[in-house]
């Protein structure tokens, strides 16, 4: 009977300390829908941002930043098309100059503060406000004239000229903000602790190391299976893969080409491609005084170069070699054509028919950096084009020295007859590119057409999206047929993830997008 | 002491306003920041505005006497690149500077001077060998190579130390050995020289004729002796070393002044270039004055000159 009892307190005993642990382990053990969240995860990113302020973006390198944080009143699907973000849709008056947008409902910036119209009117004021000092207002907002408040959930907004793009523009150059929330605490306070709407919620910044978001609870959207996200800036390549292999972060973008088998033969990493929008390409300087203005020496060059032989020895075939300086997504870009053959032979003809003075050197200009791999992919086309009698006098300037050089201002007096250089967008609607890189005179164009100045003219007055669309096309085509520019290839995003990680890049940006997070599986 | 003190403080303030001046040409020799911070679809009236908000659309002489004035009240004016104070800029790169100039200088120091003695006083060949390879190679080995190296094989291949970044001691150990061994490299060297000649003096001759133990002939006597271009040596590379230790910094992605120096060239930020400049030149010519009196300390004749 002592021992039956002896044994029934035992038992009683065990049974309480199973319960006493469990009740210790149960805290720890992921439940429900958190249990697919990932805790943390580090990133590795090439670039330090320039500021938090999505009105004061100076480049690519802040969306790392903005593209997770904040959002407009239009996004992009996967396959780059515009999908309405914190609009649900939009009606196009007639004459092409008035926008109404409905705003979806039950949105929360991170402050807890509703989206309502007056936000995204005063976003737009702000984002024009010369004390801001908006660098991208010109694109969008300054096209502008006014954005009426309807009701809470509608606005209507005034174009000073039509822009076909504006759709296409809405994400990354009008980022909506919270009226209320800066009128409280300044636009340095907004800066010190910046408020969005986006799936994830700034937690904290230390300048030159990293940058902590949070994922936001309250998303109106599919919110990305990740609670604490930090991205590190590791600006050298070696460093930042180091830092992958060690398993200190769990994503690292830009891999550079050679890496990427290194990285695989780990077997603890997946490298990821996703398109983007940068091409690499030689802009030519068709000015008069140019001897480029000659099409044939222009013919001549596109055909010197063998892209795909060069695409596999430099690139490792991470690339995608282009017919024109575009990418398959963007709009207009699917011209009937092949890229440029590599004819040799017919090079020598047209420049023995352009009676082109090969002993004087073709004066190339090229950057340190900036293009991956610029170094080699310089080399490569150099040796094409001595292959079929060019001499070449080379310049390499470090980042600031190109940029002033190949957005100079006194074009038809420069020496210069190519750039190797290139060029990205924000999405797939080429205006913005089309615009800078081939108008007579704009900031990065060196070629002088004024046909195509007109075409160029034309193609945000359309408001029949298939009439835009082949109109671009039409555009693109020229520029194939003239030799307008020197197309190479266009680069894949290259990113290095630990196989516990899940994600799914955003195409067509060249920064992260982290929504799609989560644990693999 | 005091009339002394003052003369050097005075020299200071000469080199300072030198410094400033030289610096503020020399930045701008590094060609318009405005393509650089300016994004590609800026237009003529953004580049405008750029320029009028920070003063570059005003003559060369006003830019300098408004930036002499503001930097007496410690204002350097807003980063280009980083749109914050340069000074916040600066002020968040010294404490890791100064953590990885000390840890390191500390570690050559503690390596550098006793293998310097041994080198001085072995008689194995076989010993003298390894410290005189050590110290060639130290100098020798490009200390990007030697990080990268490092790294590989204790971040990488065996994950004992982390590869990159600043927070925990750990942290602190690869940039600390990858700048140690350069360092004391030539502290052996330096140590070993002096020790010997040191040793050939008639005092210690004398002192081992009185019969004084030899541990105390060597680090009381000869060591003294020959600390003088040791310290010297440390001075400058402690100097060297809180200006940025540049490689190492960008290898191990220490977030230190070298790193934001070389960073403010390429963005052309002026003023954090004006702001990082001024702070390690103040610092180097701090240094240089503990160094001077530290002179005293060791050798009395010094004072006495």
């Amino acid at each position: 009977m002592e021992a039956k009892q002896s044994g029934s307190r035992m038992s009683r005993r065990c049974a309480m300390m199973l319960l006493a642990l469990l009740l210790c382990v149960l805290p720890y053990v992921p439940m429900g829908a958190e249990a697919k969240n990932l805790a943390a995860v580090t990133v590795a990113i090439h670039n330090e941002l320039s500021t938090l302020d999505p009105h004061k973006i100076r480049g690519a390198f802040d969306q790392a930043f903005f593209s997770n944080v904040f959002e407009g009143l239009y996004g992009r699907d996967a396959s780059g098309k515009p999908v309405p973000l914190l609009a649900t849709g939009h009606t196009v008056a007639p004459d092409g100059l008035t926008y109404d947008f409905t705003l979806r409902q039950n949105v929360f910036f991170h402050n807890g503060d509703p989206m309502t119209a007056q936000d995204v009117r005063f976003s737009w004021v702000r984002a024009g406000d010369p004390a801001i000092g908006n660098p991208r207002a010109a694109v969008l907002v300054g096209n502008i004239a006014d954005v009426e408040i309807v009701n809470p959930h509608r606005v209507r907004v005034k174009l000073k000229q039509k822009d076909a793009a504006l759709i296409a523009n809405l994400s990354e150059y009008w980022y909506i903000v919270p009226k209320e929330h800066i009128e409280r605490v300044g636009n340095k306070g907004f800066e010190a602790a910046p408020v969005g709407t986006g799936p994830f919620k700034f937690a904290k910044y230390t300048i030159r190391e990293s940058f902590d978001l949070e994922g936001f609870t309250k998303y109106w959207g599919a919110r990305p299976a990740v609670d604490k996200l930090r991205l590190r800036f590791i600006t050298d390549d070696q460093t930042r893969m180091a830092s992958l292999q060690t398993g200190e972060s769990d994503i690292v973008t830009n891999v550079p080409a050679f890496m990427v088998p290194v990285l695989q033969r780990t077997g603890k990493i997946d490298i990821i491609q996703s398109p983007s929008l940068r091409n690499v390409f030689l802009a030519f300087n068709t000015h008069p005084r140019s001897r480029l203005a000659d099409r044939r020496v222009r013919e001549a060059i596109n055909l010197a170069i063998d892209r795909k032989a060069l695409a596999k020895s430099v690139m490792q075939g991470l690339v995608e070699v282009q017919t024109v300086v575009c990418y398959r997504a963007v709009l207009g870009c699917d011209i009937p054509r092949d890229a440029y053959p590599f004819d040799p032979a017919n090079a020598r003809r047209l420049l023995r028919e352009a009676n082109f003075d090969t002993a004087k050197p073709l004066r190339i200009v090229a950057p340190i950096g900036l293009v991956p791999q610029a170094k080699e992919t310089l080399e490569g086309v150099l040796h094409f084009l001595h292959q079929v009698g060019f001499k070449t006098e080379v310049t390499r300037l470090e980042l600031g020295a190109f940029r002033g050089a190949y957005g100079g201002k006194d074009k038809e007096k420069s020496d210069t007859e190519i750039f190797l250089t290139t060029f990205s967008d924000y999405h797939p609607d080429p205006s913005g590119r089309l615009l800078r890189m081939l108008k007579t005179n704009e900031g990065f164009s060196w070629f002088n057409d004024p046909a195509l100045d007109a075409m160029l003219d034309q193609m945000n007055e359309f408001t029949d999206p298939r009439l835009r669309e082949d109109h671009l096309r039409k555009i693109f085509l020229k520029t194939y047929d003239d030799h307008a520019l020197g197309p190479l290839w266009t680069i894949n995003n290259i990113y290095g993830v630990r196989k516990h990680i899940g994600w799914k890049p955003e195409p067509y940006v060249d920064w992260p997008v982290f929504q799609t997070l989560g644990p693999a599986n | 002491m005091a009339s002394y003190l003052l003369k050097r403080f005075l020299q200071v303030l000469v080199t300072l306003a030198l410094l400033t001046l030289l610096i503020f040409v020399l930045a701008r020799l590094s060609g318009d920041p405005a393509p650089l911070v300016m994004p590609s679809e800026a237009t003529a009236a953004d580049y405008e505005f750029f320029r009028r908000q920070y003063g570059l659309d005003q003559p060369f002489h006003l830019q300098y006497l408004t930036f002499l004035r503001n930097v007496l009240v410690g204002d350097f004016g807003a980063s280009f690149r980083y749109n914050v104070a340069a000074i916040e800029v600066v002020g968040t790169a010294l404490p890791a500077t100064l953590q990885l100039a000390a840890a390191s200088l500390l570690t050559a120091i503690l390596i550098g001077v006793p293998l310097g003695i041994v080198g001085a006083t072995t008689k194995s060949p076989a010993v003298k060998l390894a410290i005189d390879s050590y110290s060639a190679l130290g100098q020798a080995a490009p200390m990007f190579w030697v990080g990268l190296m490092l790294m590989m094989a204790f971040a990488v291949r065996l994950p004992w130390f982390p590869s990159s970044g600043r927070g925990t001691l750990a942290h602190l150990v690869l940039p600390v050995v990858t700048l140690a061994i350069y360092v004391s490299a030539s502290v052996v060297k330096l140590t070993t020289a002096n020790m010997q000649e040191a040793m050939r003096s008639d005092f210690v001759k004398m002192a081992r004729l009185m019969g004084l133990p030899r541990r105390l002939i060597l680090l009381k006597h000869c060591l003294r002796n020959a600390s003088l271009p040791i310290i010297t040596f440390l001075g400058l590379q402690l100097g060297a070393l809180l200006s940025g230790a540049v490689v190492t910094e960008r290898v191990f992605a220490w977030p230190g002044l070298g790193n934001v120096i070389v960073e403010a060239i390429l963005n052309r930020d002026y003023p954090v270039i004006q702001a990082a400049v001024l702070v390690s030149g103040l610092t180097f010519m701090g240094i240089n004055l503990a160094v001077d009196l530290l002179y005293r300390v060791f050798d009395p004749r010094v004072e006495a000159a």
